[in-house]
């Protein structure tokens, strides 16, 4: 299926985690329905709580929206210039391979 | 060993055994779950899931595999009939599971008003529910919705977007009375409007009427005549505590009263989320809250308790609602006497109303500010005094409002 798109989340352990997911889910559902570790998403993808923090590769770009921004400031773990909420990033085409790095922790 | 029985699985319930796993916990877990479906976030339900935006598999507390790879027997479609802790048996329908702890996590139904027992009026608490509710939105133009809460507006601002015609008839003189400030109130209320939501405040509901089985108008004391295709009503929840206080837990305002490690008052019965009522520590006050934040953390105590490592529920409560572009967090719970100053401009659409009580600091209600809304869920209940008027300022950030206790000399 076209519509189908493969990532791989990375745990601050080193484990690698492959999944594939529908085009338009976000990288936050994605692992949740395929049950990566190291993901909380307490508030299920409203942006109101920075557990589903990542360390998103090249190609996805900064978060840009101010409430988002915000937002990471408050995530558990350090953030970085790459620093996303995960509920934020919509899975597309251009994702296709695409690793996410997990933090060490999100509350 | 019989492990623990957790009833329910919603928020509270899933967070207690996943938190159960996670503390080594190695005894069985069986979850009791009245729905056939998949656990799921109840908050997309009046907003993304009812909008169609998302899926209900999108909406899942955790992926279909989880429960099985964690040793968590998941029951969908089981009933609870009794609780009796003198064999430390849960009874079903069929049968019954012995237990060493049980976890009631049975949540909060949703009110449904008499007289409006028609096919086209609804509540919202439910994934089946919302599936109703989207299928009904889909078909009608005009949407009534009996009272403004938060599902109401939430539901109201959804509907806006799909294109109905809503009516929001709430019988006290402002919306959300019982959850924001005055001023809160009437900015939404504002926002509403603006948007074609017609809010009927100070409104009693006259009566309605129906043909062939359906309501199609909803009637105010009044005198006005609101046409219905459909009627939400979001009149609150009631706590589910007939297990457990049945069985003779110890109940307090509508709840099933918990200690600090969410004990009920039944030897080895704990109960969390939505159907507790405790006293918050940071208030000093005896609450039954309603949230995801609630629900989570007490599933959390609960689990800490259960598999030996301690903890007391202490939280600062923090909650959310998304209506329009209107991003909503509140943290801390309003009290009576409080203080209100205004952080950032109101015409922005991006501020907060900050709320003391002398110099404390006791909650702070956001409007698309989630720096101001993350910072108080930590200053809150912090030791130090609060300088209000340094906080209307939004370019001085909160934390740097509070000023550290002072040392004393000996």
């Amino acid at each position: 299926m076209t519509d189908e798109i493969n990532i791989s989340f990375r745990t601050a352990d080193g484990e690698v985690f492959r999944v594939s997911a529908a085009r338009g889910t976000t990288v936050m559902e994605a692992a949740i329905m395929n049950d990566v570790p190291g993901i909380e998403a307490e508030c299920g993808g409203a942006c109101a709580c920075a557990t589903c923090h990542v360390y998103a590769p090249e190609g996805v770009g900064p978060a840009e929206d101010e409430y988002e921004q915000d937002m990471l400031d408050f995530a558990a773990d350090e953030r970085r210039a790459n620093s996303r909420l995960s509920c934020q990033i919509e899975l597309e085409p251009a994702l296709e391979g695409a690793v996410f790095q997990l933090p060490r922790m999100q509350i | 060993m019989a492990g623990t029985v957790i009833v329910g699985a919603g928020h509270a319930g899933v967070q207690a055994a996943v938190s159960l796993r996670q503390a080594g916990y190695q005894e069985p877990i069986r979850l009791v779950s009245r729905e056939e479906r998949a656990p799921y976030h109840r908050p997309p339900l009046s907003k993304a899931m009812l909008a169609g935006e998302k899926r209900p598999e999108q909406i899942v507390l955790r992926g279909p595999d989880f429960f099985d790879r964690n040793g968590i027997e998941l029951m969908p479609g089981a009933c609870a009939s009794a609780l009796d802790p003198a064999s430390k048996r849960v009874r079903l329908a069929d049968g019954s599971l012995a237990y060493d702890k049980a976890v009631i996590a049975t949540g909060a139904g949703a009110r449904m008003l008499e007289g409006f027992r028609y096919e086209n009026a609804f509540v919202l608490r439910t994934m089946q529910d919302a599936l109703s509710l989207q299928d009904a939105m889909a078909r009608g133009a005009n949407l009534v919705i009996v009272g403004g809460g938060f599902i109401g507006l939430e539901v109201a601002a959804t509907a806006r977007k799909l294109g109905l015609s809503v009516d929001v008839v709430e019988m006290q003189d402002r919306l959300l009375q019982r959850a924001v400030p005055e001023a809160l109130s009437s900015y939404i209320c504002q926002r509403h409007r603006a948007r074609g939501v017609r809010i009927h405040l100070g409104a009693q509901i006259g009566g309605v009427a129906a043909s062939a089985g359906r309501i199609t108008s909803v009637e105010l004391s009044g005198g006005a005549r609101l046409a219905a295709d459909l009627v939400l009503v979001g009149v609150g929840n009631a706590p589910e505590i007939g297990l457990a206080a049945a069985a003779g837990a110890r109940t307090a305002s509508g709840g099933l009263l918990v200690d600090g490690a969410m004990r009920t008052t039944l030897p080895d019965v704990y109960a969390i989320g939505d159907c507790t009522t405790f006293h918050l520590p940071v208030t000093g006050s005896q609450v039954r809250l309603e949230s995801v934040q609630n629900a989570v953390d007490q599933g959390r105590t609960a689990a800490g308790g259960i598999a030996g490592q301690g903890g007391s529920y202490d939280p600062v409560p923090w909650f959310w609602s998304d209506q329009f572009d209107m991003k909503l967090q509140m943290a801390g719970l309003s009290v009576p006497g409080g203080e209100f100053t205004v952080r950032g401009a109101v015409e922005s659409g991006s501020f907060s109303l900050v709320e003391t009580l002398g110099d404390r600091l006791v909650a702070v209600h956001s409007v698309n500010a989630a720096a101001d809304h993350m910072a108080s869920r930590r200053l809150i209940g912090a030791p130090g005094r609060f300088d209000r008027r340094a906080a209307a300022d939004k370019d001085v950030p909160l934390k740097a409002c509070l000023a550290a206790p002072m040392d004393r000399c000996a």
